[in-house]
């Protein structure tokens, strides 16, 4: 393997809610329909995940702590959407870039965070940057474990972004 | 000091909806306590200057973690060697190679802060009833996964839906 990996930055999010819903293929998909809710709300999901096989299908889905109040009201006119939902509160993403399709790279990533003992609930590639979800209050904690095995620009170190943007 | 910036669009703009073909999914599930080695077989299987195109990971049962890898067709015969070794078999509860596939993938400004656009995409292509294998949304990228010959499909149903350049 490479004596050391680099990346130009590593970024941790601020702190969310991950909600699981898993559902068959046959019924009514709940996956589209909290989709759905959540956009004619006006709430965002900075993260999701889907995957289906055979005749089931299950996504998370990452919300900001902040906007769960919201959401929850929202969820409860739904009906039976409700019940579908299982939430795992404050979870936060850690991405670290660029990943450049890297299959070392993101391996060794996978291995680091396995080694760290954070619970890895879910991941993705975007065009730059290979995001993991874990708990929030081990963020900084992974994020130092992985600049130790990661060789960073010098004047870096893991930061959370200043500005936020706001879709009207 | 928090600073929060507004953003407004008629129609949801993209930089372009791309589409790949001939490309080889796998699919695995595997303990969260085989992640470490798991990661480790991975590394050295690109070593061999393998390259992904997504990986994407979720618990798709409780206590299993489903990593959805897509991969350029070409690597495939190293694939199935790869899924072969004692180490990823061990570490692997269910293992599948499933090929060709398709990717569908297009990003845009700020999408990781704003709302409806995962839900916009899903409806668009829910209503031509063109089912996915897979989709991840991350920051400003949104990527989907199909079965042979409904890319394209998607990619018509999409772009009825998003401002594309």
């Amino acid at each position: 393997m490479s004596d050391t990996l680099r990346a130009d930055g590593i970024k941790l999010s601020l702190e969310m809610t991950l909600i699981t819903i898993r559902a068959s293929l046959s019924e009514s998909d709940p996956c589209a329909r909290f989709l759905k809710l959540m956009g004619e709300n006006r709430i965002n999901l900075p993260f999701l995940c889907i995957a289906a096989r055979d005749d089931s299908k299950s996504g998370i889905y990452c919300i900001l702590s902040e906007d769960i109040p919201r959401a929850k009201r929202v969820i409860a006119r739904g009906e039976t959407l409700a019940t579908r939902l299982e939430y795992l509160p404050s979870v936060g993403s850690i991405s670290v870039f660029p990943h450049n399709f890297n299959l070392e790279f993101i391996g060794v990533m996978l291995s680091l965070m396995g080694q760290s003992g954070a619970p890895m609930h879910g991941l993705a590639t975007s065009i730059s940057a290979l995001s993991m979800i874990t708990d929030f209050s081990l963020l900084e904690q992974v994020a130092n474990y992985l600049s130790r095995h990661v060789s960073l620009p010098g004047n870096h170190s893991p930061f959370r972004p200043d500005i936020r943007i706001k879709s009207l | 000091m928090e600073t929060i910036a507004v953003y407004w669009e008629e129609n949801i703009r993209t930089y372009g909806i791309q589409v790949e073909k001939t490309l080889c999914l796998v699919q695995a599930d595997i303990l969260p306590t085989r992640l470490a080695a798991l990661g480790q077989q991975l590394a050295e299987l690109g070593q061999g200057k393998t390259k992904t195109r997504l990986i994407l990971a979720h618990h798709f049962e409780p206590g299993l973690l489903r990593l959805s890898m897509v991969f350029e067709e070409k690597w495939k015969e190293r694939l199935v060697k790869f899924c072969a070794q004692p180490a990823v078999e061990d570490a692997s509860q269910y293992i599948v190679i499933d090929s060709p596939v398709e990717m569908l993938y297009f990003h845009g400004p700020h999408y990781g802060d704003r709302y409806g656009i995962a839900g916009m995409a899903g409806h668009a292509l829910k209503n031509k009833n063109i089912r996915y294998i897979a989709m991840g949304c991350s920051a400003a990228s949104v990527h989907f996964i199909f079965s042979e010959n409904r890319a394209d499909k998607a990619k018509k149903a999409l772009g009825s839906v998003f401002k594309t350049p």
